[in-house]
C-alpha cells in the first residue's frame, strides 16, 4: 500500500479523536461485557476445582449403617485406582446455656500434616496437639466459640457419648477451612438436635472410640484429571458410583456375616458375665444386712442412754432454781441494812445539828452580853477618874482657902504657908514686926478676905456633890461586878454543851462505822452466793448441750442407718432389676441377632457436600445470564459501532470520490475505512475481551465469595475466546465497511465528487393534522428533522431503549431479589419466630403466654412432590388449627392477592414448586418420603412464597391420605418481641422446657437470606455499572455523529445570528425527543428483558420477585436520561466551538 | 463618514510556525445604498473581508465602523446580536435548511428580530410567490438562491453581504440573481456587499474594491453603473 494512504489514515484516527474513541470503546466495552460474563460461568467453576484439586477433595464418600471393618476396606482398595481414606464421625450436640447447636466431629488422622484427603487449611491458631484439643470450622459455624474456648460435647443420642468418643470437653486450637464445607450458610443436615449441623469440629483420630470405620473418603485416580462440574467429569463419576454399588452389595452381605457370628460370642460372654454378677451381687447384699442389724443394736443402746441424761439434767435445774431464790432474798435483807443504816445515820447528824445551832446561838447571846458590860466597865472607870481629879482639887482649893482664913484670922504662918505654897520666900518680919515690902505684895495678890470666905462656902458645897457621884460610883461598880458574875456563869455553860455535842458526835460516827462493816460482811456472802450459782448454771448448760450432741449423733446415726437401709433395699430392687435387664438384654441380643438385617452403605459423591452442586447450579445460572444478557448487550454497541462507521465512510463522500479519481483501485480507497474501523474494532475487542475476561469473573466470584469459600481465584484469559471475539468484531466491522463503502464506490468519481443530493424534505403526516398550526416552529423543525432522518432515529432510539432496557434489567434483577425476604417476612409469614418441639406442648405454650406470645401448632415434613416426572423437593406442612394458622401464613396468589383458603379438598403449593414441575391448578401430584408409598393429591392452588418450596395440607386431608394424625412438632409464635435480649431470654427459656430442639426468629432468618442475596445482588451491580456505561458511550457517540452530519446546518444558524442557547436547542431537542423516546421504548422492552433474564437466573430452591418496582423503573429513565444530558453539557462546549466558517465551505 | 469603513484592519493567522496576513491594513469605505463589489483572485482576503463585515470573525488590528459603530471592538454576545439585527447574509451554496420549506427557511431568519417582513411578502418580492410550501430539494438552484436571499432580506439588514452568490449557478440564473440583488439595493437602498472574483459583473456596481495579496489594490467608483442585463461575460 502506498505510504501516503497509510498516512492518510493514521491522520484520520487523529483527526477524529472522539469518533475514534467512541467506537473503541463501545467496542471494548460491549465485549468485556460479553466476553467476561461468558468466561464468569467456566472461571467459577475452574476457581471451584482448583480448590478441591489442592486440597484433595474426596470423590466419594461412604457410610454404612455398621460402619465399617477392615475387610470392607481391604474390598475397595482391591478396586483399581481407588485410594480409600477411612475415618471417623459422629454427631453431637455441644452442651450451651443458649441454643442447642449440633456439630460433627470428625477424626483427624494426622494433625501435622492435617489430612491426606479433604486437606484443612487452619485460618487462624493451629492443628490440634493433644488430645484434648480440637479445631472448629471458620466460616461463622464455630458454635459462637473462638479460639481459646472449651467445647463440652454430650451426645444427641440415647447412647453414652463415652462410648464413642475418649474425650468429651475439648479446647479450640485453632480454625479451618474445608474443601468438603464452601458453603458459607449450610453445613448440611444431621440426625441429631435441631437435624441441622451447625459446626463441624476436627479432633485427634484417637480420640474416637468406636471398633470400625465411621465413613470412608474414596479419591478416584480417573476423576483427577477432570474438572469438577463438567459433564465428562459427572460422567465418570456416575460409572464410579455404579462400580461403588456393586462392591456395597457384595460387602453389605459378608459384613453381616461377620457381625453375627462375633455377635453370638459376645452374647455368650455376655451370659457368663451375668452370672457372675448375679452371685456378687447376692453376696453383698447379705453383707450389707448383717451391718444395717448391728448398726440397728446400736442406735437403740444410745437413745437409752440419752432417756437417763436427760432425767438428770432436769433435776440439776430444779436446784440452781431453789438457789436462785435463797440468793434473791440474800439480796433483799442486805439492801435493807443499807437503807436502814442510812436513815439512822442521817436522824442522828440531824439531831447534833440542832444542838450546835443553839449553842452557837448561846455563844452569841454571851458575847453580846460581855461587850455591854465591857462598855459599862469602861463608862465607870472615866466617872471614878473624873471623880478623883474633881477631889483632889477640891483637895486643893480646900487647903489653900483654909490658909487663907487661918491668915485673915490673923496668923502670920499660915502666910508664910502661902507664900511657899507659891513658891516665894518672904522674909521674916524685921525686929519690929514690920513686915517687909515683899511681903505686903504678896499680901495684896492674895484674894481677899470676902473672896475667902465666899469661896471656903462654895468648897463645902462641891465637897456634898463629890460624895454623892462617890456613892453612884460605887453603886454603879457594885453592879457591874454582878454583871460580870453572870457573864462567867453563861460562858461556863456554853463551854460545857459544846464538851457535850463532840462526845455525841463521836458517838455517831462510832455506830456508822459499824453499821457499814455488817453490810459489808454480808454482801460478801452474797456475791460468794452468786458466783456459786452462776457457775452451778454454765454446768447444767455444759450438760444440756452435751446431751443435745448425743442426741443428734444419734439422729444422724439414725438416718444413716436408714439411708443404708434404703440404699441397701434400692440396691436390692436395682441389681434385681439389672440382672432381670441384662437377662432381657441378653434374650433381646439373641433375637435381634437373629432378626438382623445387612447393613447399608451409602455412596455419596460431592453432591452430598453442603453447596456443593449449588455453587455448580450458580455458575450455571452466571451462565444463563451470560447467554442472554451479553449477546443483547454487543447487538446495541455493534448498532451503534456500524451507525458510526456507515456515517463516517458517508462523510467522506467527496474524499473517495478524489481518491477514485486519481486512479486509486476500489480496494486502494476502501483500506483507509477499513484500516480505522478494523484498528479501533481490533484494539477495542483485545482491550475489552482481556480486561473484561479479568473483570467481570473476579467481581462475580467475589460476590459469590460471600456464600461460598472459594479461596482459589482463577481467571485465566481464555485466548480462543478473546480471538473469536475478536475476530468477530472486527469481520462485522470489516463488512459493514465493506457494504457502505461499495455503494458508494459503485458511483462515479464526479458524482461523489459533488455534494450527495440533499435528502428530500417532505411532508411529514403531522403536517396534515389540523395540530400542525398550532406546534410551534421550533416544535415543527423538531418533528420534521426526526422524521427525515428516520435512519438515525430509529439507531438513536434502539441504542438508547437497549441501554436502559439493560439498566432496567440489572434494577429488576435487584428488585425481584431484594424484594423477596421483605416480602416473605412482612406480608406473607406474621410469625415473630418458629420452634421444633418432640414433647410437652403445654409446657411450651406456657412459657410463651409468659411473654405475651401467641403460637399455633403445626406439622412439618422434609418430602418429595412429583409430577410428570419431575420431582422437587418441599416441606409439608399441616397445620392442627387452619383458622387459627392464618394469622400466621398468608396464601394469596402473588399476582391478584386473592386470598387462597385451606380445605380439605387438596393441597395448596408454592408458585415456585408448581413452575418447577410445570404444574396447572387443580393438576394431581403425587407426594412420598420413600417412592414405594406415594400419595396422589391434588393441587388446589399455588401461592405466593419465594424460599423453599411447601406443601400445606389439612389434617384431616392429611389423616385420609397417611391414616394417622400428625405428629405436630412444630410452633409458629408472635408476640410483643421487639428487642434482642427478650427474644434471647425467650429462647433460652424455651430451650430450657427440654421440649423444644430450635428456636429460630425471623430477624435471624431474613439476615440469613438478605446475606445469601447480597452476591446476587453484586452481580446485579455490575450489570447496572456496564449498562450504564454503555449507554454513556452510545449516548455520546450518537449526538456526536448527529452534531456532525449537520455541522453546515448549526453553522449557518449561527451566521444569522442564532444564540447558543437557540442553537443547542435547534439540537438537543431533538436529542431529548429521541432520548425520551428510547427510554419508553427501553422500559417497555426492558420489563420483558428482565422478566426472561429474572427466570432464567432464578436458582430452584427460591423463586425471585416478579415485580419491577416503579423505583427502577424511574431509575432507569433518570439515568438515561441524566447521561443524555451530560453528555449534552459536554456537546454545548463543542457546539459553541464551531466554526461559522465551515457554513462558507462548499459541501465536500 | 461613509456607512462602512475600515481602516487600517488587519488579520493574521498562524498556521504552525508561520503567521499568515489575511488582510493587511486594508482601508475602504462604502456609502450608504450603494452596491459595492469586492473583486481579487483566491486568496486574496476578500473572504477574509467578508467574514470580519459579517461579524463572523474579529480583526486584530483596525476599525471596522458599520454605520457609525465600530464591529472591531464587539465581544461574542455583541457579535451575535450584531449577525442577527443588521446582517443578511447570502451563501454561495444557499445553506438552506433541506427540512424547511421556502416559507419556513425564511421564518427561521424572521423569528430571531422583531421587526420583520413577513415570508409570503418577501417571498413574492423575490419572485417565489408559488413556490412558498416547496422544500429546497424540490427547488432549482436560482430558485434556492433567491429564498436565501429572501431569508437575508426578511430580516430588514442594514447590510447584505454576498459570498459568491452566483458561484453555484449556471449563467443565466446567475444573471438574474445578481438583477435581483442590484434591484433591491435600487429600490430599497439597502447597502450591497458582493464578493466575487468575476471581474465581469464589476460594472454593475457603484463601487468597486480590488483586492491583492491581503491588501487594497484600488478601488473604482462607478458613477453609473451598467444594469445587469447589459452585463456579458
Amino acid at each position: 500500500m502506498k505510504s501516503a494512504l497509510r498516512k492518510n489514515a493514521v491522520k484520520e484516527i487523529f483527526k477524529t479523536k472522539s469518533r475514534f474513541l467512541s467506537i473503541f470503546c463501545i467496542v471494548a466495552i460491549g465485549v468485556a461485557f460479553f466476553a467476561g460474563v461468558k468466561v464468569a460461568s467456566p472461571d467459577m467453576k475452574r476457581s471451584a476445582d482448583s480448590y478441591f484439586k489442592n486440597e484433595n477433595l474426596a470423590h466419594f464418600r461412604l457410610v454404612s449403617t455398621m460402619g465399617f471393618s477392615d475387610n470392607d476396606i481391604a474390598a475397595l482398595e482391591a478396586e483399581e485406582g481407588l485410594t480409600v481414606y477411612a475415618g471417623y464421625f459422629t454427631d453431637v450436640l455441644i452442651d450451651s446455656d443458649e441454643n442447642e447447636t449440633t456439630a460433627r466431629i470428625m477424626s483427624l488422622s494426622d494433625y501435622e500434616k492435617s489430612n491426606e484427603v479433604n486437606i484443612l487449611t487452619i485460618t487462624e491458631g493451629r492443628f490440634p496437639a493433644a488430645a484434648d484439643e480440637c479445631i472448629v470450622d471458620n466460616g461463622g459455624f464455630t458454635g459462637g466459640r473462638s479460639i481459646g474456648d472449651r467445647i463440652k460435647l454430650i451426645s444427641g443420642t440415647e447412647e453414652d457419648l463415652s462410648d464413642t468418643l475418649a474425650v468429651d470437653e475439648y479446647t479450640v486450637v485453632g480454625t479451618f477451612s474445608s474443601p468438603m464445607y464452601i458453603d458459607k450458610t449450610s453445613r448440611g443436615s444431621t440426625t441429631v438436635g435441631n437435624g441441622t449441623l451447625n459446626s463441624v469440629i476436627y479432633v485427634p483420630e484417637e480420640n474416637f472410640k468406636t471398633e470400625v470405620y465411621t465413613e470412608i473418603y474414596i479419591t478416584v485416580d480417573r476423576l483427577k484429571g477432570e474438572n469438577a462440574y463438567n459433564d465428562s467429569y459427572d460422567d465418570i463419576q456416575e460409572a464410579v458410583a455404579d462400580r461403588l454399588e456393586q462392591i456395597a452389595d457384595v460387602r453389605e452381605e459378608e459384613r453381616l456375616e461377620e457381625i453375627v457370628s462375633d455377635a453370638n460370642d459376645e452374647i455368650d460372654d455376655a451370659q457368663k458375665e451375668l452370672d457372675d454378677a448375679k452371685a456378687d451381687a447376692d453376696k453383698e447384699l447379705s453383707d450389707a444386712e448383717k451391718e444395717l442389724a448391728d448398726a440397728k443394736a446400736e442406735i437403740e443402746d444410745g437413745e437409752k442412754e440419752l432417756a437417763d441424761g436427760k432425767q438428770q439434767l432436769a433435776d440439776s435445774l430444779v436446784q440452781l432454781q431453789d438457789s436462785r431464790k435463797e440468793l434473791d432474798d440474800g439480796w433483799a435483807a442486805y439492801n435493807d441494812g443499807v437503807k436502814e443504816l442510812q436513815t439512822q445515820t442521817e436522824n442522828a447528824k440531824a439531831e447534833i445539828e440542832e444542838q450546835r445551832k443553839a449553842l452557837d446561838e448561846a455563844e452569841k447571846e454571851y458575847n453580846d452580853g460581855y461587850s455591854a458590860y465591857q462598855q459599862g466597865l469602861s463608862a465607870y472607870n472615866d466617872g471614878k477618874a473624873q471623880y478623883d481629879e474633881a477631889l483632889a482639887q477640891w483637895e486643893q482649893g480646900s487647903a489653900y482657902y483654909g490658909l487663907l482664913a487661918e491668915f485673915y484670922g490673923g496668923d502670920m504662918t499660915a502666910l508664910y504657908a502661902l507664900a511657899a505654897a507659891a513658891g516665894i520666900e518672904l522674909l521674916q518680919p524685921d525686929q519690929s514686926g514690920a513686915l517687909p515690902p515683899e511681903a505686903q505684895a504678896f499680901i495684896s495678890s492674895l484674894p481677899s478676905e470676902e473672896e475667902t470666905a465666899a469661896m471656903t462656902a462654895q468648897l463645902e458645897a462641891s465637897k456634898a456633890q463629890l460624895d454623892e457621884t462617890e456613892q453612884t460610883l460605887a453603886a454603879s461598880k457594885e453592879q457591874l461586878d454582878s454583871t460580870e458574875a453572870q457573864l462567867e456563869a453563861a460562858k461556863s455553860q456554853i463551854d460545857d454543851g459544846r464538851a457535850m455535842l463532840e462526845q455525841g458526835e463521836r458517838t455517831l460516827e462510832q455506830s456508822a462505822a459499824d453499821g457499814e462493816k455488817a453490810l459489808a460482811e454480808s454482801l460478801e456472802q452474797l456475791e460468794d452466793g452468786e458466783r456459786q450459782y452462776s457457775e452451778g448454771v454454765s454446768a447444767y448448760e455444759e450438760a444440756e448441750a452435751e446431751l443435745d450432741e448425743a442426741e443428734q449423733t444419734l439422729a444422724d446415726g439414725k438416718k444413716e442407718y436408714e439411708d443404708g437401709l434404703k440404699e441397701y433395699e434400692e440396691a436390692k430392687a436395682d441389681a434385681d432389676k439389672e440382672i432381670a435387664d441384662a437377662e432381657a438384654e441378653i434374650e433381646d441380643a439373641r433375637q435381634e441377632l437373629a432378626d438382623l438385617e445387612p447393613p447399608e452403605w451409602y455412596v455419596f459423591d460431592r453432591s452430598g457436600n453442603p453447596g456443593y452442586s449449588e455453587y455448580g447450579q450458580n455458575a450455571e445460572r452466571i451462565n444463563n445470564i451470560a447467554s442472554v444478557f451479553p449477546v443483547f448487550f454487543i447487538l446495541v454497541a455493534a448498532l451503534v459501532c456500524l451507525t458510526t462507521m456507515t456515517r463516517m465512510v458517508e462523510e467522506q463522500r467527496s474524499q473517495i470520490g478524489t481518491l477514485k479519481a486519481l486512479g486509486y483501485t476500489n480496494g486502494q480507497v476502501i483500506y483507509k475505512y477499513m484500516f480505522y474501523a478494523l484498528f479501533a474494532t481490533i484494539a477495542g475487542a483485545l482491550a475489552g475481551a482481556v480486561v473484561g475476561q479479568k473483570l467481570f469473573p473476579i467481581v462475580i466470584i467475589k460476590a459469590y465469595g460471600m456464600i461460598y469459600t472459594i479461596p482459589d481465584v482463577i481467571v485465566p484469559t481464555d485466548w480462543l475466546l478473546t480471538s473469536v471475539c475478536t475476530a468477530v468484531a472486527a469481520a462485522a466491522a470489516a463488512a459493514a465497511v465493506y457494504l457502505c463503502c461499495k455503494s458508494e464506490l459503485s458511483e462515479c468519481p464526479a458524482q461523489l465528487m459533488r455534494p450527495k443530493a440533499p435528502k428530500a424534505g417532505k411532508k411529514i403526516f403531522l403536517d396534515r393534522l389540523p395540530v400542525w398550526r398550532k406546534v410551534s416552529f421550533n416544535g415543527k423543525v423538531t418533528a420534521r428533522n426526526l422524521f427525515r432522518y428516520k435512519r438515525r432515529m430509529f439507531m438513536t432510539v434502539v441504542g438508547i431503549a437497549g441501554c436502559t432496557a439493560l439498566t432496567l434489567t440489572g434494577f429488576g434483577l435487584k428488585d425481584s431479589i431484594g424484594d423477596i425476604v421483605e416480602k416473605q417476612f412482612t406480608q406473607l409469614n406474621f410469625y415473630d419466630g418458629i420452634l421444633a418441639f418432640d414433647s410437652d406442648e403445654e409446657k411450651i405454650g406456657g412459657v410463651l403466654e409468659e411473654y405475651g406470645a401467641q403460637s399455633t401448632v403445626y406439622y412439618q415434613k422434609s418430602m418429595t412432590v412429583s409430577s410428570g416426572g419431575k420431582t422437587v423437593s418441599a416441606y409439608l406442612v399441616v397445620p392442627r388449627d387452619t383458622a387459627d394458622f392464618a394469622g400466621y401464613y398468608l396464601f394469596r396468589d402473588r399476582k391478584t392477592h386473592e386470598v387462597y383458603p385451606l380445605t380439605s379438598e387438596g393441597v395448596l403449593l408454592d408458585e415456585k414448586t408448581s413452575l418447577l414441575l410445570g404444574l396447572e391448578r387443580d393438576g394431581e401430584i403425587g407426594l412420598y418420603e420413600d417412592e414405594t408409598d406415594v400419595k396422589n393429591v391434588t393441587a388446589k392452588a399455588f401461592i405466593e412464597n419465594y424460599p423453599s418450596h411447601y406443601i400445606y395440607m389439612t389434617e384431616e386431608l392429611y389423616v385420609k391420605l397417611f391414616g394417622e394424625v400428625p405428629e405436630y412438632n412444630m410452633m409458629a409464635f408472635k408476640g410483643d418481641l421487639d428487642t434482642d435480649e427478650k427474644r434471647d431470654e425467650l429462647a433460652a427459656e424455651l430451650l430450657d422446657t427440654g421440649s423444644v430442639l430450635t428456636v429460630s426468629y425471623k430477624n435471624s432468618l431474613m439476615n440469613t437470606m438478605n446475606n445469601i442475596l447480597t452476591a446476587l445482588n453484586s452481580v446485579v451491580a455490575v450489570l447496572i455499572v456496564s449498562a450504564g456505561a454503555l449507554a454513556f458511550v452510545v449516548l455520546y457517540n450518537l449526538t456526536n455523529i448527529n452534531i456532525t452530519e449537520r455541522i453546515r446546518e448549526i453553522a449557518t444558524l449561527k451566521v444569522m445570528g442564532f444564540y447558543d442557547t437557540e442553537v443547542d436547542g435547534y439540537i438537543f431537542r431533538e436529542n431529548l425527543l429521541l432520548t425520551l423516546m428510547g427510554i419508553a421504548a427501553g422500559l417497555f422492552g426492558g420489563t420483558f428483558l428482565a422478566m426472561f433474564i429474572i427466570q432464567t437466573a432464578e436458582i430452584d430452591l427460591v423463586m425471585f420477585g416478579r415485580e419491577i418496582k416503579v423505583s427502577s423503573y424511574l431509575l432507569s429513565a433518570a439515568m438515561t436520561l441524566l447521561f443524555s444530558i451530560v453528555v449534552a453539557l459536554y456537546m454545548h462546549r463543542r457546539l459553541k466551538k464551531i466554526d461559522m466558517i465551515e457554513a462558507l465551505k462548499s459541501v465536500e | 463618514m461613509s456607512f462602512v469603513e475600515l481602516k487600517g484592519v488587519c488579520k493574521r493567522y498562524k498556521v504552525g510556525e508561520v503567521v499568515i496576513s489575511a488582510a493587511d491594513h486594508m482601508e475602504f469605505s462604502i456609502e450608504k445604498g450603494e452596491l459595492a463589489i469586492i473583486l481579487g483572485p483566491s486568496g486574496s482576503g476578500k473572504t477574509t473581508v467578508l467574514n470580519l463585515l459579517g461579524g463572523m470573525d474579529t480583526a486584530d488590528e483596525g476599525v471596522i465602523s458599520v454605520d457609525g459603530s465600530d464591529v472591531a471592538k464587539y465581544d461574542r454576545k455583541q457579535l451575535i446580536s450584531y449577525r442577527r439585527s443588521e446582517i443578511g447574509f447570502v451563501f454561495q451554496f444557499y445553506n438552506l435548511i433541506p427540512n424547511l420549506t421556502a416559507k419556513e427557511n425564511v421564518e427561521l431568519a424572521a423569528q430571531t428580530c422583531s421587526d420583520f417582513i413577513p415570508a409570503p411578502e418577501i417571498l413574492e418580492q423575490v419572485g417565489l410567490k408559488d413556490r412558498l410550501d416547496n422544500f429546497p430539494s424540490q427547488l432549482s438552484g436560482g430558485e434556492q438562491q433567491r429564498v436565501a436571499i429572501a431569508r437575508a432580506l426578511a430580516k430588514k439588514p442594514k447590510l447584505l453581504l454576498c459570498d459568491e452568490p452566483t458561484g453555484a449557478l449556471d449563467y443565466n440564473t446567475g444573471k438574474l440573481i445578481l438583477k435581483l440583488l442590484q434591484d433591491t439595493c435600487r429600490k430599497s437602498g439597502m447597502t450591497v456587499i458582493l464578493v466575487t472574483h468575476n471581474s465581469a459583473i464589476a460594472p454593475m456596481a457603484d463601487r468597486v474594491i480590488h483586492l491583492k495579496n491581503s491588501r487594497v489594490s484600488s478601488i473604482d467608483i462607478n458613477p453609473s453603473p451598467t444594469p445587469v442585463e447589459e452585463i456579458e461575460w
